[in-house]
């Protein structure tokens, strides 16, 4: 299921759309995350205040979008491109894979809310695959 | 039994009574086949699905997708007893039917991106959405019981 041509065009027009707006997305993307999966929650035990657009909520939302923003400029290479981000992710942070999958659906929502008329089932799929291709890179450095 | 709260049960059903089943059960359904391709696997005899435009302006799929998502209304109102409300579906959606159960949660999540659409940040909130995801999950395990 990689990318191809028309999804990467897809997903490089949409996110000039979504950058400007990028903290306030994974502020609410990692709030409904915390919220709606509550295991999730387990990742972030040290942080005072988890509730959704807390001070540590928001600025964690800034720098996984900032992660999801070089997602985006390494397009053409994500596996080599996310690297760091996977060695991060596997030997420091060892967040379960499988919550991936879980803020991306969460990302994905969140730009339903601030994106109607963008966000549509064409943009949905690339976002989707982008997301999970995303996912993938990242759990290459855990086994 | 699942247990509801107070404030689930009214997430749940208030947004029930502002979703149109003919409007967004279309588009739930033609988001699924376009997201998630290989479910068109069920859809063989509904002509052209060949472009997302072609599902969207198709009108199996659209009634279809009314018949889907108008299914949702039982277990609304039956929120304590969905289990039993939809034994029988859970065996025509196994033996009759033969969907995959991951269906299940991938058409759930294409209903919630379409509920978060309509709805916007004020009404569709994080606790909100907690509430509609339980919903949808507590119907995709229903549906899934009767398998074997």
């Amino acid at each position: 299921m990689s990318l191809t041509v028309k999804n990467k065009d897809t997903i490089k027009s949409f996110w000039a759309k979504v950058a400007p707006r990028a903290e306030e997305i994974g502020t609410d993307a990692l709030s409904r995350m915390l919220v709606v999966y509550p295991q999730t929650k387990t990742y972030f035990s040290h942080w005072k205040d988890l509730s959704p657009g807390s001070a540590p909520v928001r600025k964690h939302g800034k720098t996984v979008m900032s992660g999801v923003a070089e997602a985006v400029s390494k397009i053409d290479d994500l596996t080599n491109g996310l690297l760091t981000l996977s060695e991060l992710h596997a030997f420091q942070l060892r967040v379960d894979p499988a919550n991936f999958k879980i803020l991306s659906h969460n990302l994905l929502v969140v730009l339903a809310i601030q994106f109607p008329d963008d966000f549509t089932p064409e943009v949905h799929v690339a976002m989707d695959k982008f997301l999970s291709a995303v996912a993938l890179a990242l759990s290459e450095k855990y086994r | 039994m699942v247990e509801w709260t107070d404030a689930e049960r009214s997430a749940i059903t208030g947004l029930w009574g502002k979703i149109s089943v003919d409007e967004m059960g279309p588009q739930a359904l033609a988001r699924l086949l376009i997201v998630a391709p290989w479910t068109q696997r069920h859809f063989a005899s509904f002509g052209n699905l060949s472009s997302p435009a072609a599902i969207i302006g198709n009108p199996k799929v659209a009634n279809h997708g009314k018949t889907v998502m108008g299914g949702l209304d039982r277990a609304v109102k039956n929120l304590d007893n969905i289990k039993a409300t939809y034994a029988q579906l859970s065996v025509m959606h196994s033996e009759k039917i033969h969907v995959d159960p991951d269906n299940f949660r991938l058409l759930s999540d294409c209903i919630t991106v379409c509920v978060a659409m309509k709805f916007g940040p004020s009404c569709f909130t994080p606790d909100v959405q907690e509430a509609w995801q339980k919903f949808l999950a507590v119907v995709a395990s229903a549906l899934s019981r009767q398998y074997h």
